[in-house]
């Protein structure tokens, strides 16, 4: 090699190239992937088939991070996905033409893993040479750019830096199935209301009467307590932290939730004042300051920069939406028609796959979409609709404000109207409001109105 | 620079009351002759900083508020002097004395009952130093209340960025002008406010205030200027509550009954412009020092407030000001020609540290009053002098405040000092941090003033002189003579010694030499913490008091029980007493109202008065009755009245089988436990069990029938 890099500076040009080729740049990031959440905020949907391979629009879910890390230059990831599922999951990357290795990681989800347990499961892949880690959940669909958050990351010497955005309800209400009440995030995150600095964070009403901020004496400036703010669960970690949070004698090894436990716990140990990185640190400060009595000691250095950690929080101002509920689900299908320019920017999925089969008689409505191979019959009438790839709609079917998963076929005669259909609805029917994952309980001729069709546990 | 004389075409005058009595003095060695607020800051009285900026801030009508004592004259002609240069549009400054205001509160309630605000006025107090725009705060004021009618108040706080703040806010900023605020993030509502007592404790949010807003702003320690615009709400406020001394109490009040109330507080923290009160001497020499820095611009040194002359030669590159009537000997002309060397650093602690001076005769950082004469090897830094002082050669004054006419000779060192009028210092004195000189001393030659000495000329023999300054302080001062060994051969001078040991634990590590000045805000902080321990029990004793008084006049109007009850319950809310100190206090309170309402003159209580006080208030005890636990509540307190007043003894067994077998307020199976338990086991219980044996005995025997009865029964 040295003499490669010697041939480069002298070589010829044909060196030069020969050289650029075997040099590659030595990646600074590692992205994780955790897709073997169970989808327990949507078990409806989540029952016939892994969340990270729910349909958003036409795509699965799992191709919006994915994309979002190839945006970013990322060249590979490693996807957590439940065992069993690593074949379907790997054939999302072709499927929407993704460029990203995929690398999945195959955990056993019959022990429930947390999203810590299944980084531990993982944490040899990591490998030796990168700085940061990647650490982003399967359903995030945002607009940010990854990019940006990293030069955040690296601009601020930041150890953890988490993606966080306003909290927005739903556009699309109600969703369909039965009247719930509206899921709220309950996370307290304390920031530096200027620099963003991350000093606490509580997940999920984890809080008692009062909430105990840590003495920041170093700085004045206010502290913005907040339960407005959505944590993307997309994290930038330096690798030498998180394989100390992970380690086996770690005081971290009983924890199993990443964000509900090890972020709390990295983020408070900003403010432990002797914690184990700073002994050289200090051992240097006490010498210089015995022998070089012309330091003059700045007017930032305060204390409690010394701590090697600091956390920051990365303040999103435009899209992020975790798709971990039926609102939200319902939500961003409906939107993904306006939305799919910006979360997925670049990759070509028209809205009107040409494979599809759309009869000159059908209405459909400009703001449906329509994925690949999907039949739209003569006599039909689409509005506001998302239809998934290999849809059959039969004529006379009428479909408004609804999506339907891959593969369902509407025969004709149905109304189907402000409701998540993924199965086909073999029967005529009029369904408002419902969610339908199993066609077998559908009679002919009649109507549901907010309900959740599924197929009944065997126990009942 | 002309006075900025704002046109206002709105038919409201904008108000201000500023205070002058603060809530923390200098020390009586200085207060006794000069009032706080006309003490000299770099040769201004404070009073005229507050005024030149609330005139500058368009201000229309300013309220001087003074409690009756010698000095409000002095007061009333420096007002006088301030408005007599001003045209008919400039500020009109109104002097308010009241003989008897004690705080904040006390004022307020007194200009509400003389009417003399009209609509939203500023309240300060008069030893602010400020350069905010105030003119922004009001109008941001006036708009919000336009839109939340529930707004009362708008609490103005400056959060100093990093540098200013940072280091010398942990000894520098006292406790009390720091306070911990919650706000809503949108709307800037105030929902906390705490006085950060210790800097390193961590702020606690009550997690209820999420339900409020959903994002909060919290600022760990905002500096307290004091300053705040009232809507005419406020004084109202005070009037109707009278426990309501300062504006903290207010604050307090208004956040905690806010669903009672239905006011709330806004905050606006100030990021741009200058505010600090020259509270303590520690942040009156701090401020001194901004000021001279020039951080107080456009409030200089070098320009009179009151006439807006320039009266002094500024030199920027030494920061020195002197009256061009100063004479610098020695042919030094003045401080512009001495050299200074590393260049001026400031230092954070409330300290001023003047670097590396080449050269004699020097100042850096230095005031210099008119007809003074300063030798050229002399030493000045961080320091004012006043008019027709001198300073001899070898002078070393490092962040010393002369006032006028002070002589002192060759080879005195001065640091962090107050050196009032009129004083002599031999050669070779000393006076070391934190002392305070009082007028008319003479010193010397060669003493060294230990740190934190307060001097006065006359030996000091009222405990508080400045609270109640006494005409004949002169001729019964004579009397003593000075002790040589404190002020030297030639010296006269005597110790005026601290109003009480104030020392309190978490000051420890502040400089021993600091001790003297920072007796302000510690004498505050101890007096509270011993009005908080009286206040329980005071409280609790007016709570006895209010129910036994209304228990009393209830009997003889025979009100109904629920009225009582009602009445009852009001007290219990004002004092804040727990539901068993009520039980206990109702108890004993019929029971005494049987005795006050039958017998003239002598105090023994007698069965048939008792007899009408229970039955009068039977319904009531009951309604305060629910548990098990409560009935052994009754009987301890019956118990313990006993303690206090055994005369009722006799009446013990009556009272018993009245409240068991009359009212059924206690049960049997109660009275026998509580009897068998010892009861509260008071000294009072032995008697009590021999005078009531006869009835237990009953009670067992009437319970065991009950027992046997049921059996058969069933």
């Amino acid at each position: 090699m040295p003499n490669k890099l010697l041939d480069l500076f002298h070589g010829s040009p044909e060196n030069l190239q020969a050289a650029s080729v075997e040099i590659k740049m030595r990646p600074e990031v590692q992205a994780v992937v955790l897709a073997a959440g169970p989808g327990m905020r949507m078990t409806a949907l989540t029952a016939t088939s892994p969340k990270c391979l729910l349909p958003l629009a036409t795509l699965p879910m799992l191709a919006f991070p994915l994309h979002l890390l190839q945006r970013a230059g990322l060249e590979e990831a490693t996807v957590v996905v439940a065992a069993g599922e690593e074949v379907r999951v790997s054939k999302v990357v072709e499927q929407c033409g993704l460029t990203i290795n995929v690398d999945s990681a195959p955990v056993n989800t019959s022990t429930d893993p947390g999203t810590a347990d299944s980084l531990r499961h993982i944490l040899h892949k990591i490998k030796r040479n990168v700085d940061d880690v990647v650490i982003v959940s399967s359903d995030l669909v945002t607009d940010v750019k990854l990019q940006d958050v990293l030069d955040f990351h690296r601009a601020h010497g930041s150890t953890l830096t988490a993606l966080t955005a306003p909290l927005t309800p739903p556009q699309h209400q109600p969703a369909p199935g039965p009247r719930t009440k509206p899921f709220t995030s309950s996370d307290v995150m304390v920031t530096e209301s200027e620099s963003g600095r991350l000093v606490l964070v509580v997940a999920g009403g984890d809080y008692d009467h009062t909430l105990t901020l840590p003495s920041v004496r170093s700085s004045k400036a206010p502290l913005l307590v907040s339960t407005s703010l959505l944590d993307a669960h997309l994290y930038i970690v330096k690798r030498s932290i998180l394989e100390q949070c992970l380690a086996k004698e770690s005081a971290c090894q009983d924890m199993g939730s990443f964000k509900a436990e090890i972020l709390p716990y990295i983020v408070s140990r900003q403010f432990q004042p002797h914690n184990k990185e700073t002994g050289p640190d200090e051992d240097f400060e006490s010498l210089v300051s015995q022998y070089n009595t012309s330091v003059v000691v700045s007017r930032h250095h305060t204390s409690a920069s010394f701590s090697a950690i600091t956390c920051y929080a990365y303040k999103h101002q435009g899209l992020c939406v975790r798709v971990n509920t039926i609102p939200t689900y319902w939500d961003i299908n409906r939107r993904m028609y306006s939305l799919i320019d910006k979360v997925l920017p670049g990759l070509s999925e028209p809205r009107r796959h040409p494979s599809a089969q759309i009869h000159e008689k059908a209405q459909v409505s400009e703001d449906s979409v329509v994925g690949a191979g999907t039949l739209v019959s003569e006599k039909t009438n689409i509005t506001s609709c998302v239809l998934a790839s290999h849809c059959r709609v039969d004529p006379m079917a009428r479909l408004s404000n609804s999506v339907l998963a891959h593969h369902t076929a509407i025969t004709s005669g149905c109304v189907v109207e402000n409701s998540l259909v993924r199965a086909s609805l073999n029967h005529k029917c009029v369904l408002k409001n419902c969610i339908v994952t199993d066609s077998s309980r559908i009679q002919e001729g009649k109507t549901y109105i907010n309900e959740i069709l599924e197929a009944t546990p065997e126990f009942v | 620079m002309a006075p900025k004389v704002e046109v206002h075409e709105e038919p409201s005058v904008l108000q201000a009351v500023v205070l002058t009595e603060c809530d923390i003095d200098y020390g009586a060695a200085i207060t006794h002759y000069n009032p706080k607020v006309l003490v000299p800051l770099a040769n201004t009285p404070l009073l005229d900083y507050t005024l030149a900026w609330l005139e500058r801030c368009g201000v229309d009508e300013v309220i001087v508020y003074c409690r009756a004592n010698p000095h409000t004259d002095k007061i009333k002609q420096h007002c006088k002097r301030f408005t007599s240069r001003r045209e008919e549009c400039g500020i009109k400054v109104m002097v308010v004395v009241s003989e008897d205001c004690l705080n904040l509160g006390d004022a307020m309630r007194d200009l509400y009952s003389k009417s003399l605000l009209k609509d939203d006025f500023i309240l300060l107090q008069g030893d602010l130093v400020a350069t905010l725009n105030l003119q922004d705060i009001v109008a941001k004021h006036k708009e919000n209340r336009l839109s939340d009618k529930s707004m009362i108040m708008t609490c103005v706080y400056v959060n100093k960025p990093l540098e200013t703040t940072a280091v010398e806010g942990e000894e520098g900023r006292g406790k009390e002008v720091t306070a911990t605020l919650v706000t809503a993030a949108d709307t800037g509502k105030l929902l906390l406010h705490r006085r950060s007592r210790n800097k390193s404790s961590k702020i606690s949010i009550p997690t209820e205030l999420f339900q409020a807003s959903s994002d909060l702003l919290t600022y760990p320690a905002a500096y307290d200027p004091s300053l705040a615009i009232c809507s005419e709400v406020v004084p109202s406020l005070f009037s109707d509550n009278f426990d309501y001394g300062s504006r903290d109490s207010l604050l307090r009040g208004v956040i905690e009954q806010e669903e009672l109330l239905g006011y709330s507080i806004r905050c606006q923290v100030v990021q741009e412009g200058y505010a600090c009160r020259a509270s303590t001497l520690q942040q009156y020499q701090r401020v001194s020092g901004e000021v001279m820095r020039r951080e107080a611009y456009p409030m200089v040194c070098e320009s009179s407030l009151t006439s807006h002359r320039i009266r002094y030669t500024y030199d920027p590159f030494t920061t020195t000001y002197w009256e061009p009537s100063a004479k610098f000997t020695k042919g030094n002309g003045g401080a512009s020609e001495a050299v200074v060397g590393a260049g001026t650093e400031v230092d954070a602690g409330s300290v001023i540290i003047t670097c590396n001076f080449r050269g004699n005769g020097g100042a850096s950082e230095a005031v210099v009053g008119a007809g003074t004469e300063v030798d050229a090897g002399a030493i000045l830094t961080a320091s004012v002098v006043g008019d027709h002082c001198t300073l001899a050669d070898g002078v070393i004054a490092n962040a010393a405040f002369i006032m006028n006419n002070v002589q002192i000779k060759s080879g005195c060192e001065l640091s962090h000092c107050y050196i009032g009028d009129d004083v002599v210092l031999e050669k070779g004195v000393v006076v070391s941090s934190g002392c305070v000189v009082g007028p008319g001393v003479r010193l010397g030659p060669d003493v060294t003033i230990p740190p934190g000495t307060q001097l006065v000329a006359q030996p000091p023999h009222h405990h508080a002189p400045s609270t109640h300054p006494h005409d004949d302080f002169d001729e019964t001062a004579r009397v003593k003579e000075a002790d040589p060994s404190i002020c030297g051969s030639k010296g006269k001078a005597f110790i005026l010694l601290p109003e009480e040991s104030d020392q309190d634990d978490d000051d420890e590590e502040e400089e021993s030499s600091d001790d003297g000045r920072s007796s302000g805000p510690d004498e505050g902080d101890s007096e509270d913490a011993l009005m908080m321990m009286s206040d329980d029990e005071h409280s609790e004793n007016e709570f006895r008091r209010e129910v036994q008084e209304s228990l009393t006049n209830g009997m003889r109007k025979k009100s109904a029980a629920e009225n009582m009850v009602l009445e009852i319950n009001a007290s219990r809310h004002a004092y804040n007493v727990s539901m068993e100190d009520v039980l206990t206090t109702v108890t004993q309170g019929i029971l005494r109202a049987g005795q006050t309402q039958k017998q003239d003159g002598s105090t023994e209580p007698t069965w048939p008065g008792i007899n009408t006080a229970l039955k009068c208030f039977a319904d009531v005890l009951r309604n305060y009755v629910r548990k098990g636990r409560d009935q052994l509540l009754v009987l301890n307190a019956i118990e313990k009245l006993m303690v206090d007043s055994p005369e009722y003894l006799p009446a013990t067994q009556k009272i018993l089988f009245n409240l068991n077998q009359t009212f059924e307020i206690l049960e049997g199976e109660v009275i026998i436990h509580w009897y068998k338990k010892g009861g509260a086991g008071t000294t009072a219980f032995t008697t009590i069990k021999t005078s009531i044996a006869q009835f237990i005995e009953w009670l067992e025997k009437d319970s065991e029938d009950d027992d046997d009865s049921d059996d058969e029964s069933s």
